[in-house]
């Protein structure tokens, strides 16, 4: 694995929207296939903006980006993005929602097989000819990691898809993605504001500082997979859920030491 | 659950009304109440002028209709263009006020002489009142797309068709309905005004609006009331039309006709 070129390679990646201020500087890092990133740092540290220079959505200021041994544009069709809100198009059934990325990539060969496939693979088979207004939160955000599978992505982008659910529903979806994770290898970038849900899920874990968005450090989560309810409970899941939590503080007071001098 | 008496009190306001409408006429001098004909000498004028009041409502409504059609099909044009650059938008917006600003009144005796009198003076008024609202709500819902549908269809290397078609369309469908009641409302009074004003030729007789002129000159009180209900009746009619066919297109998604129904 060690010898295979990173599936995404960042190399002194600069972000600004426009003349603003820099959002993220010299970000450096490569990710290898099957790699489950997590990244989490407090708010305005350019998560988000890391997973939208992946997918081309955003262009960057400055570096490089490698996309698979492609520049972002070209390995599009490599990737799908979820995003934090299901975005799923309220005038479509749930099967026609997840059907749409094939649709507009021109694939109608066993379209149907394939939407049922990946509906049954978040649980939401019988829920087909439903509309998303009649689905909970919880329904919809599967439907749209269903629509993601349909696509058999290659990398997977997911910005805090589970950020507006609850507790309960949260965990059991995580459970889902990663036993998911294993019937289809795709490399995942995670954003989440929570440590608790970042070290359940991860290999590596990107913890970033703010103003602008540094790689401050990373965190490898070494509890094996399949990681369930009784990883939780396991003394080595507590233990880095206190690490990346410590890291987290220290990357607010570092942020909090920066605003008192720009202020004195 | 609404009881009873909540479903019936329409009809005993109505009925109220109609009470009330008699004791009014006794409030008049004898020879003041011509003015107020009695609710049962409008039933009888429907009865006596039933074919005129029925040909000039059928010519109003064809009036009514072309032009509701002609300003949703261009209007919907228009709002497809303005929403692909706002260049256009800025370029376009001031005149459509202007537009809309002028009294149809005013038009009314501009556009006579230019096209002369009868059904196209009819409908061309019907499309002017009917336009604005149209354009403005279409266009508003074109681009109103949500950002991450959006770049949903980016990361699904959709073709500018595709993102105009599949998506910008049918999430502009609320706003495109809610213009549309507006201007379905506004069809048969444009169309009315019209007949007013050019309708003298109208199908060879008229529409409700030259209709009135006519029932007005003979002092017709009963008649000009049986006219005003006929008017009354067809935009109730439009208005359904409108209503039901928003209800088609968006009962089965939309948030505006949620009923809890999962």
């Amino acid at each position: 694995m060690a010898n295979q070129p990173p599936v995404v390679s960042f190399q002194g990646v600069e972000k600004r929207y426009g003349n603003g201020p820099l959002i993220l500087d010299g970000i450096n890092f490569e990710a290898q296939r099957g790699d489950f990133i997590s990244l989490i740092g407090p708010s305005g540290c350019g998560k988000s903006t890391i997973l939208k220079l992946i997918s081309a959505l955003s262009p960057i200021s400055s570096g490089k980006i490698i996309v698979d041994g492609m520049s972002p544009e070209a390995a599009m069709e490599e990737m799908f993005f979820v995003f934090q809100e299901p975005t799923l198009l309220p005038w479509l059934t749930v099967a026609a929602n997840v059907a749409v990325p094939m649709r507009l990539r021109g694939v109608s060969q066993k379209r149907d097989e394939i939407v049922a496939k990946s509906l049954a693979m978040v649980g939401l088979a019988e829920r087909a000819n439903y509309y998303p207004r009649q689905l909970s939160g919880g329904q919809k955000m599967r439907v749209s990691i269903a629509r993601a599978l349909s696509v058999s992505p290659r990398i997977l982008l997911l910005d805090e898809p589970f950020g507006a659910l609850d507790e309960m529903t949260r965990d059991h979806l995580n459970e889902e993605l990663l036993s998911i994770r294993q019937q289809q290898a795709w490399t995942a970038f995670f954003v989440t504001h929570s440590v608790a849900e970042a070290v359940f899920l991860s290999n590596r874990i990107f913890v970033l500082s703010a103003n602008p968005g540094r790689l401050y450090q990373e965190v490898k989560v070494d509890l094996p997979y399949p990681r369930t309810e009784e990883t939780r409970q396991s003394a080595s899941y507590q233990h880095l859920v206190g690490e990346v939590s410590k890291l987290l503080r220290s990357v607010e007071r570092l942020q909090g030491a920066a605003k008192t001098a720009a202020t004195a | 659950m609404k009881s009873t008496f909540d479903r019936l009190l329409p009809a005993f306001t109505g009925a109220g009304l109609i009470a009330l409408w008699y004791a009014a006429r006794l409030l008049l001098s004898e020879e003041q109440r011509f003015l107020l004909p009695p609710p049962h000498e409008v039933v009888l004028a429907f009865r006596d002028n039933g074919a005129a009041i029925w040909s000039a409502a059928q010519n109003t409504a064809v009036g009514a209709l072309l032009g509701f059609l002609f300003a949703v099909t261009l209007s919907f044009i228009l709002a497809l263009l303005l929403s692909l650059s706002p260049r256009m938008r800025t370029g376009f917006y001031p005149y459509l006020m202007v537009l809309q600003m002028t009294p149809i009144v005013v038009l009314a005796p501009i556009l006579i002489l230019w096209v002369g009198p009868g059904i196209k003076s009819v409908v061309i008024i019907t499309f002017l009142i009917c336009f604005f609202p149209m354009v403005v709500n279409t266009t508003q819902g074109l681009i109103s797309t949500d950002r991450n549908l959006v770049d949903f269809f980016r990361m699904c290397k959709a073709t500018k068709r595709q993102t105009i078609f599949l998506l910008r369309v049918p999430a502009a469908l609320p706003y495109f309905f809610t213009g549309l009641r507006i201007a379905g409302t506004l069809a048969p009074i444009g169309a009315i005004v019209g007949d007013f004003y050019a309708g003298n030729s109208a199908g060879g007789g008229g529409g409700l609006g030259f209709l009135t002129i006519v029932f007005s000159a003979q002092f017709k009180m009963a008649a000009l009331f049986a006219a005003a209900v006929a008017s009354c009746a067809m935009g109730f009619i439009f208005v359904g039309g409108v209503v039901s066919l928003s209800w088609w297109a968006l009962h089965r998604w939309h948030d505006s006709y949620n009923k809890a129904d999962t």
